[in-house]
C-alpha cells in the first residue's frame, strides 16, 4: 500500500521477470528438445556447476534440497501462489520432509546476524518460510492447499508480499 | 467506570449493566438504505475525527502521505513540516485545482527534501505548513490575486499516541482530546511506537462498511468462523465492557484448550507473534487494560468511533479500519504490529504467526459480502443479538442516536 507507483513498478517488474523466466524456460526445454548432445552437455561438468550452486544448500541440509527449485521462493506473494497452485501430495511432501529439519534450520540461520545470510543459508532460509506458508494447510486443514471457508486470497493485498525475505 | 468480574452464569450481564441499550433486535435498514448512507457519511464521517496515518508513516519534514477518502470526495495530504509538526491539506492546488502530489492509489507516499510541495501542472509551490510560497510569473496575475489567501485548503489534524487523526469539519465540534474522553486515558501508555513490523491488508468489500465492523466487533463467532486456524480456541466471554461516550472496549478472553501443532510450538518458543499464543509476563499493557489480570486475557478489542478497530495484546497490537465508499462498498485495511525480528529465527516465527493470522483475517472476510447479499434481500427486518455482542449493539444505539439528533 505504500507509494502505488513502486507497486505498479514492482508489478511490471515480476511480470517482465517471468516473461523473461518464460522464455529462458521455453529455450531449454527448445534445447533439449531439439538436441539430446545439447541435453549430454549440459550434464557434464563444467555446464553442471553453475546449476548445481543454485540449487546447493550449506552441509548437512543435502536431503531437502530437492525442494529447493520448487518452494525457495523469496517473497510471501510467490509462497502463497506455489501453496496454493501445489496439490495436498505435494504439501504433505514438503512438509513431512521440512519438519523434522526446522529446529536446524533455525540454529543454522542464527549463525548470521538479520539479513546477512550467504546464498546457500539464504536459500535453506527460504524454505523455511515455506514452511511457515504451507504449515496451517497440513496442520489444521487436513491437506487443503487453500485456506478453507475463506475469501478469495488474491484480493487480499500485503504491502509486504513483495518484500525479499 | 463499569466492569464486570466474577462473571459465572450471568448469561445477560452486559444489558443488565446496560440496560439503556435494551435487548431487543436491530433493524437491518441501515446495512441496505442509500439514505442511511448518505445521512452517516455527512453527519458522522465529515464530522468525526478519523484516524488516517501513524506518525511512523511520516518521519521526516517532507514526509508526505496522501490518503483518498472517497466518501468525501478528497484525498488529504498528511505531511511533516520543518517545525515537525503534521498537518492535514486536502490535495487541491489554488490555481486551476490539480491534485498538488500526484496520486498514484488510494495512499500515496513521497518525500521532498526541501519540505515543499510543488504542483506539476504550472509549478506553484506551497510549503509543508500549507502557505503558497511561489508562484512562476505571478506579476502577470491581476491584482484582486493575493498569495497569502492562496494555501492549500487545511484540514482539521491533531495526533495521539503516534496516531494522526484528521476531521473534515471546517469547524469540528470538539477537540481531538475532547472526542477521545475516556478512551484515550484507557488506551494511553501502550507502546505503539515500539512494536515497529507492520504488516498490512487492504481490500475491496462489496458491503456496507458496518457489515464489516460488526464482523470484528464479537467473539461469539470464533469457534465456528475459525475452526480452521484456530481449532484449540474458544471464546470464554467478555470482559470488561466498556463505553466511552462512542467509542468502546472490551477484553476477548480464549481458552487455550489444545497443545498448540508442532509448527506453533517451534515459533512460540523463538518469538512472540501470535494472539492465540500463551502470553508471556505483563509487561506493555497499561493497567486498564485486564485490570483484575485475567489468564485467559488475549487481546483487548475496541472500536474508536467510528470506524477504527483499535487491539492491544503483550507484544502484539492491530486494527481494521473500515473505509466507506458506497452504501455497499468499503474498504478495509487490517494492520497488525509485532516487535520487530533481531534474528533470522525470530523473523522465521514472525512469518508463520503472521501468515496464520491472515489466515484468519481471510476467515473473517469471507462472511461481509454473504451478509450484504443477503440483507439486500429484504427479507429479513430485524438481526438478533445476544448478550456478547453488546459492542455491536452499542454501535447500532450510537449511530442511531447522532441521526436522530441531527433531525
Amino acid at each position: 500500500m505504500k507509494s502505488t507507483t513502486s507497486k505498479r513498478s514492482k508489478k511490471a517488474v515480476t511480470a517482465a521477470g517471468k516473461s523473461a523466466r518464460t522464455a529462458a524456460k521455453r529455450l531449454r526445454s527448445a534445447k533439449t528438445v531439439a538436441s539430446p548432445a545439447a541435453k549430454r552437455q549440459a550434464g557434464t561438468r563444467s555446464k553442471r556447476i553453475p546449476v548445481r550452486k543454485g540449487r546447493a544448500l550449506p552441509a548437512g541440509f543435502e536431503a531437502i534440497e530437492r525442494f529447493v527449485k520448487r518452494w525457495a521462493l523469496p517473497t510471501q506473494n510467490r509462497r502463497q501462489a506455489r501453496r496454493r497452485k501445489s496439490t495436498t501430495a505435494e504439501l504433505q511432501d514438503f512438509y513431512d520432509d521440512m519438519l523434522p529439519v526446522l529446529p536446524s534450520i533455525l540454529k543454522h540461520v542464527d549463525t548470521f546476524p538479520l539479513g546477512e545470510l550467504p546464498q546457500a543459508s539464504q536459500r535453506l532460509f527460504f524454505l523455511a518460510l515455506s514452511l511457515a506458508e504451507v504449515a496451517p494447510h497440513i496442520e489444521l486443514y487436513r491437506g487443503d492447499p487453500n485456506v478453507p471457508y475463506a475469501f478469495e486470497e488474491s484480493r487480499f493485498v500485503a504491502e509486504h508480499g513483495e518484500k525479499i525475505g | 467506570m463499569a466492569t464486570a468480574t466474577g462473571e459465572l452464569v450471568r448469561r445477560h450481564r452486559w444489558t443488565q449493566l446496560y440496560p439503556e441499550l435494551g435487548q431487543g433486535p436491530i433493524p437491518t435498514e441501515p446495512y441496505v438504505s442509500e439514505e442511511i448512507y448518505q445521512r452517516e457519511i455527512e453527519l458522522i464521517f465529515k464530522k468525526s475525527w478519523l484516524r488516517v496515518a501513524r506518525v511512523e508513516e511520516v518521519p521526516e519534514p517532507g514526509s508526505y502521505k496522501v490518503k483518498r477518502l472517497h466518501f468525501a470526495n478528497t484525498a488529504i495530504i498528511i505531511v511533516r513540516a520543518k517545525d515537525g509538526v503534521v498537518r492535514a491539506f486536502h490535495n487541491v492546488c489554488s490555481h486551476r485545482g490539480n491534485t498538488v502530489v500526484t496520486e498514484t492509489g488510494d495512499e500515496t507516499f513521497g518525500h521532498n527534501k526541501s519540505a515543499v510541495l510543488p504542483c506539476r501542472f504550472h509549478g506553484w509551490v506551497y510549503g509543508a505548513d500549507g502557505t503558497l510560497v511561489s508562484v512562476p510569473e505571478e506579476d502577470r496575475f491581476y491584482s484582486c490575486f493575493e498569495r497569502g489567501h492562496n494555501g492549500l485548503t487545511p484540514v482539521a489534524t491533531d495526533v495521539w499516541e503516534g496516531f494522526v487523526f484528521i476531521n473534515l469539519d471546517p469547524r469540528p465540534l470538539h477537540t481531538l482530546a475532547e472526542f477521545l474522553g475516556g478512551y484515550a486515558g484507557h488506551f494511553g501508555g501502550y507502546p505503539y511506537a515500539a512494536l515497529t513490523e507492520c504488516y498490512s491488508y487492504t481490500t475491496y468489500l462489496d458491503c456496507n462498511w458496518k457489515i464489516g465492523h460488526d464482523s470484528f466487533s464479537e467473539a461469539y463467532h470464533v469457534t465456528t468462523i475459525h475452526a480452521g486456524s484456530f481449532p484449540n480456541v474458544f471464546s470464554t466471554g467478555l470482559a470488561d465492557v466498556q463505553f466511552f461516550g462512542p467509542h468502546r472496549t472490551c477484553a476477548v478472553c480464549l481458552n487455550l484448550t489444545q497443545a498448540p501443532t508442532k509448527v506453533a510450538v517451534v515459533a512460540g518458543s523463538v518469538h512472540r507473534g501470535s494472539l492465540v499464543q500463551k502470553a508471556a509476563e505483563r509487561r506493555m499493557l497499561p493497567p486498564s487494560i485486564n485490570p483484575s489480570g485475567r489468564h485467559d486475557f488475549a487481546f483487548e478489542l475496541s472500536t474508536l468511533f467510528p470506524n477504527l478497530l483499535l487491539h492491544v495484546a503483550e507484544g502484539i497490537w492491530f486494527t481494521h479500519q473500515f473505509w466507506p465508499i458506497a452504501r455497499n462498498r468499503t474498504i478495509w485495511e487490517g494492520k497488525y504490529y509485532v516487535r520487530a525480528a533481531q534474528t533470522n529465527s525470530q523473523r522465521w516465527a514472525l512469518e508463520y504467526a503472521q501468515v496464520l493470522q491472515r489466515n484468519a483475517w481471510l476467515e473473517d472476510t469471507q462472511t461481509m459480502e454473504n451478509t450484504q447479499k443477503a440483507l439486500e434481500s429484504g427479507a429479513k427486518r430485524y438481526l438478533n443479538l445476544q448478550d456478547e455482542e453488546i459492542l455491536i449493539r452499542h454501535n447500532a444505539h450510537v449511530l442511531a442516536d447522532r441521526l436522530a439528533a441531527a433531525e
